[in-house]
């Protein structure tokens, strides 16, 4: 058996503050704005898709990316350069998601699913069928708690290994096994329709 | 030893996975309007708006690049010229927050929380988003007679509202001062005037100020007697069992 599960991340209230801090002016965090930006640029989709993946609905996950980036270059001092740079940014995000459910007091719903955009350029064969994907894991990933679905995501989604969760999470590597394994568990069983 | 790997996942999980990648991704645009909005809340420069948020479309790097140049604005310190960006492409009410001053934690509760919110935002004539004075105190009760609101501008007066709301309800009493405050600035005779005084009620109440919120609430319901706040108001102040 794993390690102790935690309640939650921590250090998720901080967040918040880190993000009202960061807009009272500029910021010296030794980070350069090209390779801020160079970070940005490389990293913003995989932030956005792993916070819809946590349940950030599309009406706010703007929101949310942008609390990810603010506080990613606040705490850039803390980023130990020799790992790799997305799963620090995805542990940012585990806690705005956390963060965001907690203010919202809402359980993310996957009975009424978010309408397909009106500028979708896919059609509509192929919008029934993502549509038919994205309820399929949705449904699932809504079976688990926010963190064996962040660990779920990021190692089963994301690929990032679990030594890198361990430190991205701040969590016991035991920890994250057993998150893994609970989540897959009942990721397992939902897609093949189990109670 | 507890590290050792789950169970496999179903064999259908990688296509599942592509799948919901690709029905989740980010639409045309997100990355440009984030990049804009995090470089104004980190004060960056033409540096990273170079790399980012004027890198998609020339038209938004001439947007830019003017307004970092000119430097024009009231915001002061290096996020003038994407607080001018932001307030000629009319984007958010964050970008209010930059040119009336408003700092601090201000700033960031100012964004507003949905993309409904940010689509009413941007609706609003450039004349309202034009830089006023900072707000140093709540709304008077009693606001100057002038012209109606636009209907255009009601998404942005609920927006605010609904956010001065919340934070009276979280007890972020300052944030929701800011808003009422900002509230009163940008929409001194908006449709929600009536509304926005029942939030300052309910705000003085918060913060302790119990003298002031029943005088207010006094001349709230000679104001307007038939209110539909008055109930709330009377709960606010503890009149009603």
């Amino acid at each position: 058996m794993a390690g102790s599960e935690s309640d939650g991340p921590e250090e998720a209230p901080a967040i918040k503050e880190e993000v009202l801090s960061a807009s009272m002016g500029p910021v010296s965090t030794g980070l350069d704005e090209a390779a801020f930006a160079a970070a940005y640029e490389a990293e913003f989709d995989a932030v956005w898709l792993y916070l819809r993946r946590l349940g950030v609905p599309e009406a706010d996950v703007e929101d949310a990316v942008h609390d990810v980036f603010v506080v990613a270059h606040r705490r850039y001092g803390a980023y130990d350069a020799s790992r790799p740079l997305r799963p620090w940014l995805l542990g940012i995000g585990f806690r705005v998601a956390a963060q965001w459910r907690r203010r919202h007091r809402l359980e993310v719903s996957v009975a009424d699913p978010e309408p397909d955009r009106p500028d979708d350029a896919r059609g509509p064969d192929e919008l029934a069928a993502n549509r038919q994907i994205r309820s399929r894991l949705q449904a699932a990933l809504a079976q688990l708690d926010i963190d064996q679905r962040a660990v779920v995501v990021m190692h089963d989604l994301n690929g990032v290994p679990v030594p890198e969760i361990a430190t991205a999470l701040d969590v016991p590597l035991n920890t994250v096994y057993s998150r893994l394994r609970l989540g897959r568990a009942k990721v397992t069983a939902a897609l093949r329709g189990e109670p | 030893m507890s590290g050792e790997l789950p169970d496999p996942l179903p064999p259908e999980w990688d296509a599942l996975g592509r799948g919901d990648a690709a029905a989740l991704a980010p639409p045309a645009g997100a990355k440009e309007r984030v990049g804009r909005r995090v470089a104004l809340t980190l004060g960056l420069g033409a540096g990273f708006a170079a790399a980012t948020a004027v890198s998609s479309t020339a038209a938004a790097a001439g947007v830019g690049a003017a307004a970092a140049a000119s430097g024009s604005g009231t915001a002061g310190s290096g996020t003038a010229g994407l607080a001018g960006a932001l307030l000629a492409k009319k984007l958010v009410v964050l970008g209010v927050a930059a040119a009336v001053g408003i700092g601090g934690g201000t700033a960031a509760v100012l964004e507003v929380r949905s993309e409904r919110a940010r689509s009413r935002a941007a609706a609003v004539s450039p004349q309202t988003r034009a830089p006023v004075a900072r707000p140093q105190s709540l709304p008077s009760p009693e606001p100057p007679a002038t012209e109606p609101a636009p209907a255009d501008m009601l998404g942005d007066e609920r927006a605010l509202l609904d956010r001065a709301r919340s934070d009276i309800a979280a007890g972020a009493v300052r944030d929701a001062a800011s808003l009422l405050a900002l509230h009163a600035e940008q929409f001194p005779t908006g449709r929600l005037v009536e509304e926005r005084e029942a939030l300052v009620i309910r705000l003085r109440v918060r913060e302790g100020r119990l003298g002031e919120a029943r005088d207010r609430a006094e001349q709230f319901r000679r104001q307007h007697p038939r209110s539909i706040h008055l109930p709330g108001i009377a709960d606010a102040l503890g009149e009603r069992r």
